[in-house]
């Protein structure tokens, strides 16, 4: 993940070339074991174990480490001692860096303070962003402040299942808030229960047909009524997931028939209304959010 | 090998359903986007088992399975959710659901689930 970061950073710079960083992703991809595997291939859990787990993963919200850990296949130990074989992203990307004479240590240490000066970040984003961990690096993001711990948590699902079903190459930028938005089409469900919920999606057409092509395991062309059918039941799957942990705090959220808008559609707000951009394989989404306020859709 | 009638307002599910179920050497006899079209189709073609998405406008799974259940006591029909609509499932198993698979889905384990189905 550190390397999406960086990695854009300096092919915006223009200090390395848009091959370059595909192609060191790629090899950090590869070089990235599965959790599962790792275990297998450590004599800690059978094939048969490893795959219960992923089943239960597709059904959970949770991490592959703490379901089996949950399941007594596991130590905590275990767990940290796999993650470590899991390879250090942040090292393996400098590494990269350096193997292919892309840059110097020197200058990836100079960029990298760069870095942090022009995306404002502090010491603990940037050490966040090192660590490669989802969760922590998906914080970074939402530092607007009237940001609610829920939404935060929606946020931080969305972007596992981003990764978990559609792509890894998962980049966030900052959240922002908003009143209003118009967007030529967006894929949309809201939720009712204890609170109200509206989420949505909308991006770039080569990042919603990407979005649409991976869930739907079809190959779609076109923004249309079908691919737009694909994003909403992503939608839907996720927002399964979320109901299902808010439910085991005793909140109660029912999900509504998911909807789609493909008419230059407005939405505006009295309340809070968010906007984050995740970006995959480089082509932007935008994730819209709204809780707890009214909401009116146009189009 | 099965009879299979689709409920899902989805086309994307209703797709990848077919195609596992189709793939499994099952055939799908129909396809409905909410409950109450399911139970027309059901009454229509008399499948061995429905699939029925929960969510959907009109009238939801659960209002399709009261329905196809009341009328006919023995059939076979399978509820599709998104993880988390537990109170829905609750409702589901009280209304006769015989089975449910989850969504996103997982081929092996839902043909496996609805194997159990058919020879029950």
């Amino acid at each position: 993940m550190f390397g999406i970061y960086f990695g854009n950073y300096l092919q915006s710079k223009g200090l390395i070339s848009k091959e370059q960083y595909h192609e060191i992703l790629k090899e950090m991809k590869s070089a990235r074991l599965k959790m599962g595997l790792l275990a297998v291939v450590n004599g800690l859990m059978t094939e048969e174990q490893a795959e219960q787990v992923n089943q239960l993963q597709q059904m959970q919200d949770r991490r592959f480490g703490d379901i089996a850990v949950e399941k007594g296949y596991l130590t905590k130990e275990q767990v940290e001692d796999l993650l470590k074989q899991q390879g250090d992203q942040y090292l393996l990307f400098v590494q990269a860096l350096t193997e292919h004479g892309y840059l110097s240590l020197e200058e990836i240490q100079s960029e990298l303070k760069s870095y942090k000066k022009e995306e404002r970040l502090s010491a603990l984003d940037l050490d966040a962003i090192k660590s490669s961990e989802l969760d922590k690096i998906v914080q970074v993001f939402l530092k607007e402040p009237s940001i609610p711990p829920v939404m935060k948590d929606y946020i931080a699902l969305i972007a596992r299942n981003m990764i978990r079903f559609i792509d890894t190459d998962l980049r966030l930028e900052q959240a922002e808030r908003i009143n209003s938005i118009r967007l030529p089409y967006i894929a949309s469900q809201e939720l009712e229960g204890d609170f109200r919920f509206f989420v949505g999606i909308s991006g770039e057409k080569e990042a919603i047909l990407a979005v649409a092509s991976t869930f739907g395991k079809e190959e779609f062309t076109t923004v249309d009524e079908d691919s737009l059918d694909a994003v909403c039941e992503f939608i839907n799957c996720n927002n399964g997931l979320y109901a299902s942990k808010l439910s085991e705090e005793d909140t109660i959220e029912e999900l509504m028939p998911p909807a789609m808008y493909k008419n230059n559609t407005k939405i505006n707000t009295e309340g809070a209304m968010y906007k984050v951009p995740m970006y995959i394989s480089g082509k932007r989404l935008e994730l819209i959010i709204c809780m707890e306020a009214k909401w009116q859709i146009n189009g | 090998m099965a009879k299979f009638l689709i409920v899902d307002d989805s086309r994307t599910s209703r797709k990848i359903l077919r195609g596992i179920l189709e793939e499994a050497g099952h055939t799908v006899v129909g396809e409905a986007t909410n409950g109450q079209e399911g139970y027309d189709r059901y009454v229509e073609f008399q499948p061995d088992v429905v699939t029925m998405d929960i969510t959907m406008p009109v009238l939801d799974g659960i209002g399709g399975l009261k329905k196809i259940k009341e009328a006919y006591p023995d059939s076979k029909v399978v509820m599709v959710t998104a993880a988390g609509q537990r109170n829905k499932m609750v409702e589901a198993v009280e209304s006769g659901a015989d089975e449910f698979i989850p969504k996103p889905f997982d081929a092996e384990q839902l043909v496996a689930t609805l194997q159990k189905v058919i020879e029950k």
